[in-house]
């Protein structure tokens, strides 16, 4: 089972993956609307991460540990894509993946 | 530490939504609500430790003299910070015996100093299971706030920054520190000067080049203070460590290490000074 700090470092992970890798993958895209998916995945991510911290979060609920699991190997595939960036759309993708379970994340284990 | 940095973070998110809009979004109400819910956090946090604080000036006390009333009303005002600090981070409340049920002055020795002796056994044995209880509510909570003041600084860091990159600021300090140690004297705004000489062109390099250091010099300084500040996050708990160590030889018959004691209060009086400071300064600016 994750303990509340497990799940607070997965969402950070996401969060500073993107904040750091952000001019990268910036410079990789090629619409408007890339780079406003971008701009909304970072605010996402951040907001997901202070959320987190404000909410108690539990450990001992089988979902909320699934989706930790789920975001650590999400992370860890993102950190493996973001070292060589080859196909936005696909990374744009992934870096969504990753928010919508932080997100999910952050509720459910607030929640449980 | 984190409360001021919290209102200089979501200061700093402003600037950084105005001055790089591409990357940065405005905070929102709901990151604004989250960053109140930390707040009362980190106050209920400091109102416990300075329970704490005050609980073990009696229990200090009651060594020299007969200060049990002190000490069970320390008790007692403890109980209620720890209550009220499991509230808010919706933990439920530790199972603590009650402080009526405590005989701190039901001493029922002959002679005055065994009376004495009895009295503080008895106080030493109410404490430690509230610092038991406090501990386990600090454990998990000093790692998220590791974590919290780790984006903080990476949020300052980034705000420094972009300001710099707009021009805003100017890196004396950095130079000054550089160029100090040697005898030379550091003169303020002569970073200017920097870059001055060949032509126009190599003079743009070596001025992109420059800034790219001082950037550079920012983020060490940055990660170095990350690295501290969360040494100092989890000190309190090795503080707390270290007064349950001291209790655990006072009932095994050893004297009273009030030295012991005074070390870790002493820590952790330093990180409800922080705590308190931050608020002064909260207060100040609004």
């Amino acid at each position: 089972m994750p303990m509340e700090a497990d799940i607070v470092a997965a969402i950070k992970n996401t969060y500073d993956q993107l904040d750091d890798n952000f001019d990268a993958l910036y410079s990789k895209c090629t619409t408007d609307d890339q780079k406003q998916q971008l701009k909304s995945l970072l605010a996402s991510a951040r907001d997901a991460f202070f959320a987190a911290t404000a909410k108690s979060l539990t450990d001992n609920n089988p979902t909320v540990d699934a989706l930790t699991k789920q975001l650590q190997d999400t992370n860890a595939d993102l950190g493996k894509q973001l070292t060589g960036i080859k196909d936005i759309v696909g990374t744009l993708a992934l870096c969504t993946e990753a928010l919508k379970l932080a997100a999910a994340l952050a509720t459910l284990a607030a929640a449980a | 530490m984190i409360s001021p940095g919290l209102d200089n973070f979501l200061e700093g998110q402003y600037m950084l939504a105005a001055l790089d809009p591409a990357k940065y979004s405005a905070p929102d109400n709901n990151l604004l609500n989250n960053v109140k819910q930390i707040e009362s956090a980190l106050s209920a946090r400091a109102v416990l430790l300075g329970r704490l604080s005050q609980l073990y000036t009696s229990f200090v006390a009651l060594a020299s003299y007969d200060a049990s009333g002190q000490v069970k009303s320390g008790l007692t005002s403890l109980d209620g910070a720890i209550n009220n600090y499991a509230s808010v981070l919706g933990a439920a409340s530790p199972p603590i015996s009650s402080v009526a049920d405590t005989a701190i002055s039901d001493a029922g020795g002959i002679i005055a100093s065994e009376i004495q002796k009895h009295m503080v056994l008895k106080a030493s044995e109410a404490i430690v299971p509230r610092l038991n209880a406090i501990s386990g509510l600090l454990a998990n909570e000093n790692a998220k706030y590791a974590a919290l003041q780790d984006e903080i600084t990476r949020g300052l860091r980034d705000t420094a920054l972009v300001l710099w990159e707009h021009g805003i600021g100017a890196p004396d300090p950095i130079l000054s520190s550089q160029i100090g140690s040697f005898g030379l004297t550091y003169v303020t705004g002569s970073y200017s000067q920097a870059c001055k000489n060949g032509v126009a062109a190599a003079q743009q390099v070596c001025k992109d080049q420059f800034d790219a250091a001082i950037k550079k010099a920012v983020e060490n300084r940055a990660a170095r203070v990350a690295a501290l500040q969360a040494q100092s996050i989890t000190s309190n708990q090795a503080a707390l460590n270290g007064l349950i160590a001291a209790h655990g030889e006072l009932e095994k018959g050893k004297p009273l290490d009030l030295t012991a004691i005074t070390e870790q209060l002493t820590t952790i009086r330093g990180v409800i000074d922080d705590i308190n400071n931050a608020q002064k300064s909260n207060a100040q600016k609004k």
